[in-house]
């Protein structure tokens, strides 16, 4: 399922926070959304799945135009903010996820042993989630994003929190799922996770400023650090003001 | 949306302070309103003025069960003085002295602390002794002092109507009522509304903060982003919670009769019944509210925008004595529905037959606000 955006904006009260967004995110790939705090990463993802609305402009799942509701059963959204439900245990947050999702009964207890061992929680899989520490409540909300092997993914900052040792892992899980034909959408602050990427999109000021490969990409810079490609897009609006 | 209900009945049970607030907190707080409105035995203190009361009363009002003692010449001079200096004293009678008002009118102006009821003019609450004092006070009544007009003064008042009807026992005035007996404790008379208050008020925060909570946690909007219908995630909160809902009112109601032993004419089972159409109301409306807050204490900063005002209308007032046709707002409460199905079958021994409007209006209720809360949930998801 190829993923297209077309002129999509959007703005909270009058505030722009995206502006004439087009990309297309073919099926396969892993896609990098890279911009300083605040630029609209997180609403982009959002107005992916139809949790906000856009004011102009569409985006279309192959030939499903968003917000579709049965589209959703092959989304698997992980919200930035860890939304899972601290009063119950790490595992019957995700029965509930996969009851949701109407997984069958036998099929969703491999699942679940499967994301749990992904994401190393198998031993706290009974703690209730108000004991569980930052880092594991992210992995329990990756874990529940996983859960019923959706066709894309949208993971808002997945890896923030999350050790060396298991970003790797998790990191190698996704291009496992990748090799399946999943496509996946990450937002990251850590550059170095680009190198993980297939493609990767720049948000600055509302807008895409650039997207494409990341080789490509970085053979624009002078260094060989995507961050360079944002610091010339500071100092050339900063030229802009000034002149 | 079974897994939802499941889910919200597990996240109740883990949480110890709303299984707390559920169960415990009415339990504890219907126990203690019925200690605070059972019938006391207070003993109220009567002082008498033996030389202007005629003697045959003074014998009588000795023989009341009230501590009754000759009133020192000090009360006597300046009753009002006296009284704010003896709290304890309930009432003083003394015969009218003619060197003093006896008026209604200008007794009041001795200010608010002290009032005197003078028997002639006291209406029903010495309806014995209307007739009385023709034959007792010598045709000139009596003055009563008090303190203030409460509970225990009143309590001294019927010790001496009940002196003078002992004395002319043709002005004995004998109540029948139709439902109850008259000598009903407070509790037993509104017992019957205090478990429907505190019903519709536990669940209403329960629910209200259960939702609050998930949206603020941003697990609703998570939620959302599966492919639940709208309707599901409404039908499956009111469910999860209706359980506990429905679980307190059997505990309520049960407690309330059977451990505080509020008679009840009717079915138990039929009050049972309104009290948890009560409660799954008050789940649909803690959702609704929980719109419009955003923290669980904007919840309870609700409570008294929507609950209190609810509470004047369940019954502890009588609507017909509201002014401006103010009472008729009690058709836009539940609470209002509920606990007048409860009084009815508790009270008046009603069945089915005769309450059913008051059921139909409660299931309207919770289904009008569900209908609410899912156009309300469009906020996340248009689909
Ligand atoms: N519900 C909302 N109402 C009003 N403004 C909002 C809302 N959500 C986001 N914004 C604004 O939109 C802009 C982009 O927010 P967004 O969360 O998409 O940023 P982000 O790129 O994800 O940032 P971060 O890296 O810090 O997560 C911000 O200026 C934010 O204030
Ligand atoms: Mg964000």
């Amino acid at each position: 399922m190829d993923i297209r955006l077309k002129e999509v904006s959007k703005s909270f009260g009058k505030v722009p926070v995206l502006k004439n967004v087009s990309m297309e995110i073919r099926q396969g790939d892993i896609i990098c959304l890279l911009g300083p705090s605040g630029s609209g990463k997180s609403t982009l993802i959002r107005l992916m799945l139809g949790a906000l609305a856009a004011d102009s402009g569409e985006i279309r799942f192959g030939d499903t135009r968003v917000p579709n509701l049965p589209l959703l059963g092959n989304v698997g959204y992980m919200p930035q903010n860890d939304a899972v439900y601290t009063d119950l245990s790490g595992e019957a947050n995700l029965t509930f996820f996969g009851r949701l999702h109407s997984i069958p009964r036998a099929l969703l207890k491999e699942r679940i042993e499967a994301v749990l061992e992904m994401t190393d929680l198998t031993c706290d899989r009974n703690k209730l989630v108000r004991d569980y520490s930052g880092g594991m409540k992210k992995r329990l909300s990756l874990a529940a994003a996983l859960l019923h092997e959706p066709e894309v993914l949208l993971l808002d900052e997945p890896t923030v929190g999350i050790d060396p040792v298991l970003r790797k892992k998790i990191w190698e899980a996704f291009r496992e799922l990748q090799a399946r034909g999943k496509s996946i959408v990450v937002t990251t602050h850590v550059m170095d996770e680009v190198a993980w990427c297939d493609k990767a999109a720049l948000l600055y000021g509302g807008e895409v400023i650039e997207y494409g490969a990341v080789d490509e990409l970085l053979k624009k810079t002078e260094q060989g650090r995507i961050e360079e490609l944002f610091f010339r897009a500071s100092s050339g609006e900063r030229e802009e003001v000034s002149s | 949306m079974r897994a939802l209900a499941i889910r919200v009945v597990t996240q109740i049970r883990n949480d110890r302070r709303s299984m707390a607030m559920l169960i415990v907190a009415p339990v504890f707080v219907l126990t203690l309103i019925f200690f605070l409105l059972a019938d006391s035995d207070y003993v109220p203190k009567i002082l008498v003025d033996e030389d202007g009361v005629p003697a045959p009363l003074v014998q009588a009002i000795y023989e009341q069960d009230a501590a009754v003692e000759a009133c020192p010449a000090e009360a006597l001079g300046e009753p009002e003085k006296y009284l704010r200096g003896h709290p304890d004293v309930d009432l003083i009678v003394t015969a009218p002295k003619l060197s003093q008002e006896t008026d209604g009118q200008g007794i009041d102006g001795n200010g608010m602390i002290s009032s005197v009821v003078d028997v002639q003019g006291a209406g029903s609450q010495t309806a014995g002794g209307q007739s009385a004092p023709g034959e007792t006070g010598g045709g000139e009544g009596l003055d009563f002092y008090m303190l203030e007009s409460n509970v225990k003064s009143r309590d001294a008042i019927s010790a001496i109507s009940d002196a003078q009807v002992s004395l002319n026992p043709s002005s004995e005035v004998r109540t029948h009522t139709v439902y109850g007996s008259a000598d009903d404790s407070t509790f037993d008379s509104l017992g019957y509304i205090f478990p429907g208050v505190f019903t519709f008020f536990f669940v209403f925060i329960i629910s209200g903060m259960t939702l609050v909570r998930e949206r603020s946690g941003g697990t609703l909007e998570r939620l959302m982003m599966t492919p639940i219908r709208r309707f599901e995630v409404i039908m499956g909160y009111s469910m999860g919670i209706g359980v506990f809902a429905a679980i307190q009112a059997v505990v309520i109601v049960c407690y309330t009769i059977y451990v505080l032993r509020l008679e009840s004419l009717g079915s138990v089972a039929l009050i049972i019944l309104a009290m948890m159409l009560l409660a799954f109301t008050a789940v649909s409306f803690g959702a609704l509210v929980s719109i419009f807050a955003t923290t669980e204490f904007q919840i309870v900063q609700f409570i008294p925008v929507v609950v209190v005002p609810q509470v004047f209308f369940s019954g502890i007032i009588p609507l017909e004595t509201i002014p401006y046709g103010l009472g008729n707002l009690c058709y836009i409460m539940p609470m209002y529905y509920g606990c007048r199905a409860m009084k009815e079958i508790a009270v008046y021994g009603y069945g089915l037959q005769d309450i059913w409007p008051y059921l139909v209006a409660l299931v309207c209720y919770a289904l009008a606000l569900g209908v609410l809360n899912t156009l309300a949930l469009r906020k996340y998801r248009v689909v």
